[in-house]
C-alpha cells in the first residue's frame, strides 16, 4: 500500500512525454519554462533524419533519427541558415561552434577503409 | 607485414576523430534572449584504434569496435552562445517561414500520442473475443439439451421412487 503511495506520487511529479508519431522520439512537454508547441520531422527522401520540437520559449530540440557525420549536420544547418542571415560571419561562427561540440560519430569500418585506400591513391 | 596494435588511440590521425551525430544525439537550440545557445546530449562510443605498417610506412585505417562498447554520455553539454538577434531570428525561421525545411506540427492535433508517466494505464486482461451468432446458438441448444436430459432423468427417478415406494 505505501510502494503503491509512493509510486503514485513519483508518476504524478515526472514530467509528461510527447511522442512523436512518425519516429517514436519522446520530447518532453516542458523545458526550461517553455511548453512544447509543435513537432516535426525533417526527411531527405525517404529517411527521417531527425525529429524537431519547438517549445514556446524559442528553445528547439533536435533529436537524431538517423546517424549523420558532423560535417553534414553542420553544413545542413547552415545552409539553412543562409538565405535566412546575411551575417556569414555569424553562421560560420555557428558552424565552428557546433562542429566542435558534437560527439564522435560512429563511422564504419569499411568508410574508414576506404577512406585511407583514397588517401593513398591520391 | 603490418603490426596491429589494438588499444592505443593514434594522435596523429584526423580521421580518427571524426565527430558525428549519431542515432539519439540531441541538439538543443535556444533563441531567446537575443543569443544562440547550443546544448548537445549524446553517447560517445570509443573505438580501439589501429593497424599501422610502420614498415611500408603506409596507414591502414581501420577502426575495430569493441566487444563491450564502452558508452560514455554527454548531458547537457553547452557548446557554447552566439550573440546575435538576426541568428537567433533566422534559426526560428529554419522551422517557422514559408519555405521551412520540415512541416511543424502543433501539439494536440491528430495523430499525436501521449506517454504520460502520470496518465499511464496498467495492462489489463485482454478482452473476451465476441461470439458469432452461430456460436451463440449453438451454446443455446446445447444449454437446452442439458436441461432437457436433467428434467428426463429426475422424472424417471421420481417414477422409479414411487413404484418403490408403493
Amino acid at each position: 500500500m505505501r510502494l503503491a503511495t509512493i509510486f503514485c506520487a513519483l508518476g504524478a511529479v515526472s514530467a509528461a512525454v510527447l511522442k512523436e508519431p512518425r519516429t517514436g522520439i519522446g520530447f518532453q512537454e516542458k523545458r526550461g519554462g517553455g511548453s512544447l508547441g509543435a513537432l516535426g520531422v525533417r526527411t531527405k527522401g525517404p529517411i527521417k533524419v531527425y525529429a524537431v520540437g519547438e517549445y514556446d520559449n524559442g528553445d528547439y530540440v533536435l533529436k537524431m533519427s538517423y546517424g549523420v557525420s558532423a560535417a553534414k549536420m553542420v553544413s545542413a544547418l547552415g545552409d539553412a541558415l543562409k538565405p535566412r542571415c546575411g551575417d556569414a560571419k555569424m553562421i560560420e561562427k555557428f558552424e565552428e561552434c557546433l562542429l566542435a561540440g558534437l560527439p564522435d560519430g560512429l563511422p564504419s569500418p569499411r568508410t574508414h577503409a576506404y577512406s585511407g585506400l583514397r588517401q593513398l591513391v591520391l | 607485414m603490418h603490426t596491429v596494435a589494438l588499444g592505443n588511440s593514434c594522435f596523429d590521425c584526423r580521421r580518427c576523430h571524426l565527430a558525428g551525430a549519431p542515432k539519439g544525439t540531441q541538439m538543443a537550440f535556444s533563441t531567446g534572449g537575443g543569443s544562440l545557445k547550443v546544448t548537445i546530449n549524446g553517447m560517445h562510443t570509443p573505438y580501439a584504434h589501429h593497424a599501422h605498417d610502420t614498415t611500408l610506412h603506409v596507414h591502414v585505417h581501420v577502426c575495430i569496435p569493441l566487444h563491450i562498447p564502452r558508452k560514455v554520455a554527454i548531458n547537457d553539454k553547452s557548446v557554447g552562445a552566439i550573440s546575435s538577434k538576426p541568428l537567433c531570428e533566422a534559426f526560428a525561421n529554419i522551422y517557422k517561414d514559408k519555405n521551412a525545411v520540415c512541416t511543424m506540427t502543433p501539439v494536440g492535433a491528430d495523430g499525436e500520442v501521449w506517454v504520460s508517466f502520470s496518465n499511464r494505464a496498467a495492462p489489463g486482461p485482454k478482452p473476451k473475443p465476441k461470439p458469432k451468432p452461430n456460436q451463440v446458438s449453438a451454446a443455446a441448444n446445447l444449454g437446452l439439451a442439458y436441461a432437457l436430459k436433467g428434467a428426463m432423468l429426475g422424472a424417471a427417478a421420481g417414477f422409479g421412487y414411487s413404484k418403490v415406494a408403493a
